[in-house]
């Protein structure tokens, strides 16, 4: 009998461990026959040195050794990472039933009677390959696919600091301004902004686009782009109204893989301590006044932004007292779940804005996230941005 | 979420349950423009049992009715669930179809 070749089954390397020479002889010969590689070990410690050096794919283990017996080295199998994915079949006498099953407790896969039988040996090694080589195929796809999923967060990551490199600086003078801006693990494509239009006009936006990912994040920093310092021209940028009629007409949401956003629009001008503003499909901004009177929410009408080409965005305006507070923010900020079930909403935001409106103005800037992540059980699903204007 | 259906005098009503968001609102659009493309011209999407709509499931919302109303029909929602109705008042959503309380509403309102 020669070799038999099966061409769509290639041998693999066996382990044969066994302290009498003969029988890991006899084990050696049968097995090249069929195909296999074969290393050999004299006991329990010499099989672990083996496998420390060369990739065995099936061990053939007796179960009586003198020094490290077979249930030993299936015990220091099942405890390494890889080792313990190496089928192993147990060797032993006829009337040895007893210790077999307590090796296949251990770990072992299979067993085989000496004398053996040519045609077991050879059945039982085949399908210990098999399973050998289709646990190291899930193995690598396993590895493969937290890789990517690696790859992926990182990319997340990168796409939300470039979001936050774009955001301005604190402003501090008569008028203060901070935000705060804390992306979720998703990337929920948030972005904000504030900038002098002029000596007496500050612009003051913050926008939402739909949906999260790198994709979401894209397109926020494509309209920070059209409304950066400059880009509109004077009179427009000086109209919140005519803004976002002219972001809707720029950034249709079928050109932009029908992602629709929503945007707050403000200009305050010093001068007259007039707050012009528009809405489009975001939450109100929440004006406080000063000395704890009731906040006002700042709407007006206008739809979510690139769904609709006939849109109107109206302009409102309001008088700003002096120390009053404008909070601009993103329903992140408020939609979260609480441990008992109920949603944190806005309302229950507009009560923590109140208490933040009454500290003493600092220098460390904007911390409402810190109040609401205090509340117990909530967690930040979506992007966190929150943008404060102190007058 | 598997879309319940029924008619209502001439109107197509559909009903939808739990979250409308990223994971849901893809099945939920093709069965929608599905019934569109079949011929429905109005639609009520009752919505007492959906607890949450992402801004990804109002668009859903908004494309059926855009092109409802562009084939001379339109789209309305009833049951809004508290959260979810400020959610559509905040997005100003009502410009493109409104929000009753109950089906029967928008059915007298329709004729």
């Amino acid at each position: 009998m020669g070799l038999t070749s099966r061409s769509h089954d290639p041998g693999g390397l066996v382990l044969v461990v066994d302290d009498v020479a003969e029988n890991r002889e006899l084990l050696r010969r049968r097995l090249e026959r069929e195909g296999h590689m074969v290393i050999e070990a004299a006991g329990g410690a010499q099989a672990l040195e083996a496998l420390g050096c060369a990739p065995v794919d099936v061990i053939l283990l007796d179960i009586m050794m003198p020094g490290m017996d077979g249930y030993e080295v299936l015990e220091r199998l099942k405890a390494h990472s890889d080792w313990s994915r190496i089928p192993v079949i147990v060797i032993s006498s006829l009337d040895q039933m007893d210790s077999i099953v307590r090796c296949v407790e251990l770990g072992a896969t299979d067993y085989l009677h000496k004398p053996f039988n040519r045609v077991l040996l050879r059945a039982r090694v085949s399908v210990c390959l098999e399973q050998k080589r289709l646990r190291d195929q899930e193995q690598r796809q396993y590895r493969a696919l937290e890789e990517s999923q690696e790859r992926l967060r990182a990319e997340l990551a990168e796409a939300a600091a470039y979001v936050m490199s774009l955001l301005p600086t604190p402003l501090r003078g008569e008028v203060r301004a901070d935000w705060e801006y804390i992306p979720s693990a998703s990337l929920g494509g948030d972005a904000l902004g504030y900038h002098s239009l002029d000596a007496d006009q500050l612009a003051i936006y913050l926008l939402d686009v739909c949906g999260h990912g790198v994709g979401a994040a894209l397109l926020a920093v494509s309209i920070l782009d059209a409304l950066r310092p400059g880009a509109l021209g004077e009179a427009t940028a000086a109209d919140p109204g005519a803004v976002l009629a002219t972001l809707n007409g720029r950034f249709p949401m079928e050109r932009h893989n029908n992602m629709y956003f929503t945007a707050w629009y403000g200009v305050y001008r010093r001068s007259t301590g007039e707050l012009a503003y528009a809405n489009g499909g975001h939450p109100p901004a929440v004006l406080l006044p000063p000395g704890g009177a009731k906040p006002l929410r700042l709407t007006a009408q206008g739809i979510v932004v690139g769904a609709w080409p006939d849109a109107h965005f109206e302009t409102a305006r309001c008088r700003v007292e002096p120390g009053s507070h404008l909070y601009v923010f993103s329903d992140g900020a408020y939609e979260l779940a609480r441990a008992d079930g109920t949603l944190f909403d806005y309302g229950g935001l507009v009560e923590l804005l109140q208490i933040d409106a009454a500290r003493p103005a600092t220098e460390s800037g904007l911390n409402l996230s810190q109040d609401i992540a205090r509340l117990p059980g909530d967690a930040f699903e979506d992007d966190f941005s929150m943008l404060r204007v102190a007058f | 979420m598997e879309l319940a259906r029924r008619q209502e005098r001439g109107v197509e009503v559909v009903v939808l349950q739990g979250r409308l968001d990223a994971f849901t609102s893809n099945a939920v659009e093709q069965q929608m423009l599905g019934l569109i493309d079949g011929g429905v011209r109005r639609m009520i999407v009752e919505m007492q049992d959906v607890g949450y709509v992402s801004s990804v499931g109002f668009r859903v919302l908004l494309v059926a009715a855009m092109r409802l109303r562009e084939l001379g029909g339109g789209l309305a929602v009833s049951g809004l669930q508290p959260a979810v109705r400020e959610a559509f008042e905040f997005g100003g959503f009502a410009a493109v179809f409104p929000a009753f309380a109950t089906s029967n509403e928008v059915l007298e309102r329709w004729g």
